[in-house]
């Protein structure tokens, strides 16, 4: 297992590498100049947006800046952000415990709805059950986050006034209020996941069903629940490990939409924010932070794969 | 175009369209009776909730709350409530004193401020005249300040203080605009305890309330400053900026009670009014606007301008980009404005596609004309382009558009293109406004194109101290723009609020930032 771990990590580095390179020269060729915004915006005069291009350090050469942004990432120092001089680990960790409650909620509703509905599913195929969860999976795919999120919205915060329609509340300031606020946006961004999930689970576990094994084990006459916890969930997870370590991705990428509606401020709207503004250190500090998040998902999946399955730890 | 904007608004505004439609049905009769009462309204203390916060909905994210670097106009609005200062701005655009009681100028170059007396900074510092240069010498010195500080800060030769009450400022060369740079960020007066460190997350002024945290593009908290020099100001216990700029996610934090008060769009004062919320609107020196540039084309041809703003149905894009809020212009202010020339209305350029031809005619292009336009690429500039393009096509203008993400407007500046089709919120001093448009070195005034009367009446503002003269002299220039076309407004508009009737004694501003002195909320009220 360890082996298998650390050959992930190392693979992880070059996948990094290739990371650093893409943000940083996409941001390069990309139209705007932050000279002139940080400068004052059109009327900075031409004076005026060469020494912040200086201050900025702008003027020195591409692969210049590149070194320096390889050496901070290693001395942990992001650089500042060009706009409210903020350094961008500290804007980062400020944002990041909302992007993660978000996630981590998402994929708890994920979850909570997925594992019930797939295993239903695949017990009783062809059933009213398994063609109601097929029918509402399908629907949860197709659905938006946004648009999910807004009805969310109109029914529970403005209807019936149960949870906030916009903001964050820290945990620390209150454990209750940060349950209130992150319940609609949670729901709103694991729904599509948890459909996913769901058809992956019943696919996975129709299959592992029918494997001679289970069928051995009811001939034996053990129980239901037993063969479904004890011998077939752990076969039929290993797959749907996979497609989790794929909604970690999406759901990242779902934060930023849900982040605008919600009003929460996380890395989403940070990101926003930067893009519009051309504030290239946030942006940079926030690509590398995803990318290891990233990195990270897969190794765990990896592991938990191994796992799973020790035929694969030797692999 | 940006996920957000390509797929929320159109979808927001079906749901709001519901969802307001399902809570418009509850509003009792008291709130009904409150969303009449203008937000104007002052109301006598004892109906006040002195313990209450007011939470301001902002569309603008701040990412500093340093008046040197934030000078990006609206935004400003969080920066008013913590400082004060030298001069203030009435909601229509006329000077007031704040922490200046008098200002003159000696000589053209040298302008005597008196100050008020007795102030303190909430460090408990005194505000008095060395603060005052202290403060000055800072935004002269920042080598980081924003250009509205630094350019007026640029025309400063010294500043001294002349006792405890009296500063005088000497400047390189006349600039009696001056005083309306004091009356924004230039004249913040900050403690002069806190000049030496970073003001980007902290601020120790002399205004109505204390900064107690900010989060930048996130919020702004304030509470009351009880040594406020000014105490009749101040009506509330605090003060939340909370930065959304998403509309539909305002009205959600609004009608959910999370927020106050609210800056909304156009479009949604309809189904907000039906919501039972007040709905609250000011004409504002922000206009949509074809910005010419002059030196280009056949755009120097005054008849080719003029036959443009013939081809253009204002009153119909009132109606439809305003969705009736706003009002058509050819000037680049309101008509309820002091720099508005009563000579030349809108209708002294009707929408008439039979004289825009004739005048397009007449300019030699019977056959007629092609421009090159650009455009931001947010859904409002969009449709505003692909209307005018509509618009002008039966004369004969053909208009290419060129669609360009916002970072990209330089554009237009950089001389690429023949006009930029947009909206600019102008200036607190109005000849500014005009200079910044059509004047020599305008900065968004390309190629410094200009008409020679224009630029003559500019160059005597420049030397004219502010007042009536100046007033007027201001009015005749904004008459020879719309007469010339030196850009083609197309109308001014609103800058619209809601709340739940609760919110009093507030005036929303025609220019610069709103100001919040004797604002307060009512008791019982959500």
């Amino acid at each position: 297992m360890l082996r298998l771990l650390a050959r992930r990590l190392l693979m992880s580095v070059p996948i990094l590498v290739i990371v650093t390179l893409v943000v940083f020269f996409l941001l390069e060729i990309a139209p705007g100049d932050p000279a002139r915004r940080a400068a004052g915006g059109e009327m900075a005069s031409a004076a005026d947006v060469a020494e912040a291009r200086r201050r900025l350090g702008l003027d020195e050469p591409l692969w210049t800046r590149y070194w320096h942004f390889i050496e901070g990432l290693f001395t942990g120092d992001l650089g500042q952000s060009i706009f409210s001089g903020q350094p961008v680990l500290s804007a980062i960790a400020e944002r990041v415990p909302v992007s993660l409650s978000l996630m981590a909620g998402a994929l708890t509703v994920a979850m909570l709805i997925a594992v019930p509905a797939g295993i239903i599913a695949a017990t009783r195929p062809g059933s009213i059950a398994d063609r109601v969860v097929m029918l509402i999976s399908a629907g949860g795919v197709a659905m938006p986050n946004f648009l999910i999120g807004l009805l969310l919205v109109l029914v529970f915060a403005l209807q019936l006034g149960i949870f906030p329609a916009t903001g964050y509340v820290p945990f620390e300031q209150s454990p209750a209020g940060w349950f209130q606020a992150l319940v609609l946006p949670s729901v709103a961004l694991g729904v599509a996941a948890a459909a996913e999930i769901a058809r992956f689970l019943r696919a996975s576990m129709l299959d592992v069903l029918d494997q001679d094994y289970i069928r051995t084990a009811r001939a034996k006459g053990i129980g239901v629940r037993s063969v479904l916890g004890k011998h077939a969930m752990k076969n039929a997870f290993a797959p749907v490990l996979t497609v989790l370590g794929l909604q970690v991705r999406i759901l990242i990428g779902g934060t930023v939409v849900i982040e605008q509606i919600f009003n929460l401020p996380g890395l989403g709207s940070l990101t926003v924010k930067a893009v519009f503004d051309r504030d290239y250190p946030i942006i940079q500090g926030v690509a590398i932070s995803a990318a290891l998040v990233v990195v990270v998902t897969n190794i765990l999946v990896d592991v938990a794969y191994g796992y799973l399955n020790p035929k694969l730890r030797a692999a | 175009m940006s996920l957000r904007s390509r797929v929320v608004p159109p979808l927001a505004a079906v749901v709001t369209a519901a969802s307001l439609a399902a809570c418009g049905g509850g509003g009792g009769g008291d709130t009904a009776n409150k969303a009449e009462v203008p937000i104007s309204a002052t109301a006598a203390s004892g109906e006040l909730d002195t313990s209450a916060t007011l939470t301001f909905a902002d569309p603008f994210q701040n990412d500093t709350i340093d008046p040197a670097k934030n000078d990006s106009g609206f935004p400003t609005r969080q920066l008013n409530l913590v400082y004060d200062r030298l001069i203030g701005i009435a909601p229509s655009g006329e000077l007031t004193p704040q922490l200046a009681t008098k200002w003159e100028f000696t000589n053209p170059t040298t302008l005597r401020l008196t100050l008020r007396s007795g102030v303190k900074f909430q460090d408990g510092a005194p505000f008095d005249a060395a603060a005052v240069v202290k403060n000055l010498d800072r935004s002269r010195d920042l080598p980081d300040a924003g250009a509205a500080v630094s350019t007026p800060a640029e025309a400063i030769k010294d500043v001294k203080a002349s006792g405890d009450d009296v500063v005088e400022i000497t400047l390189k060369k006349p600039r009696y605009s001056i005083l309306y740079d004091l009356a924004q960020n230039l004249g913040m007066m900050i403690s002069p305890g806190s000049l030496s460190g970073s003001l980007d997350r902290t601020a120790v002024g002399a205004g109505m309330y204390k900064l107690v945290d900010f989060k930048p593009g996130v919020s702004a908290t304030y509470e009351r400053w009880d040594g406020y020099w000014d105490p009749d100001a101040v009506k509330l216990a605090g003060f939340v900026i909370k930065s959304i700029p998403d509309a539909q996610t305002r009205i959600n934090a609004l009608q959910s009670g999370q927020v106050t008060m609210s800056l909304i769009d156009e479009s949604q004062v309809r189904d907000a009014k039906g919501a039972s919320l007040r709905v609250s609107e000011e004409a504002t020196v922000s206009a949509w606007t074809m910005f010419l540039n002059l030196t280009r084309g056949e755009l120097k041809n005054e008849q080719v301008r003029q036959a443009i703003s013939h081809a253009i149905d204002r009153k119909a894009l009132v109606e439809t980009l305003g969705h009736g809020h706003g009002e058509p212009a050819v000037q680049l202010f309101p008509s309820s404005y002091e720099a508005y020339s009563q000579d030349w209305p809108a209708a002294k350029y009707p929408f008439d596609v039979a004289k825009a031809k004739e005048l397009l005619a007449a300019a030699g292009h019977p056959d007629g004309v092609e421009f090159s336009a650009l455009i931001l690429n947010r859904p409002l500039d969009k449709q505003l382009g692909q209307a005018l393009q509509r618009m002008v096509e039966p004369v004969g203008i053909k208009l290419s558009l060129k669609v360009v993400e916002p970072a990209r407007y330089s554009m237009f500046t950089d001389g690429e293109v023949d006009m930029f089709l947009g909206r600019w919120g102008g200036r607190a001093d109005p000849a500014d406004t005009l200079k910044s448009n059509a004047a020599k070195g305008g900065f968004i005034n390309p190629g410094g194109g200009t008409a020679p009367d224009f630029q003559a009446l500019m160059d005597k503002i420049d030397n004219t101290p502010t007042g009536d003269a100046r007033v007027k002299l201001v009015q005749e220039a904004s008459a020879i723009f719309a007469q010339r076309q030196l850009d083609i407004p197309i109308f001014a508009r609103r800058s619209i609020f809601a709340d739940k009737g609760c919110v009093v004694g507030f005036t929303p501003y025609m220019v610069g930032a709103d100001e919040y002195r004797g604002v307060g909320v009512r008791k019982n009220c959500d």
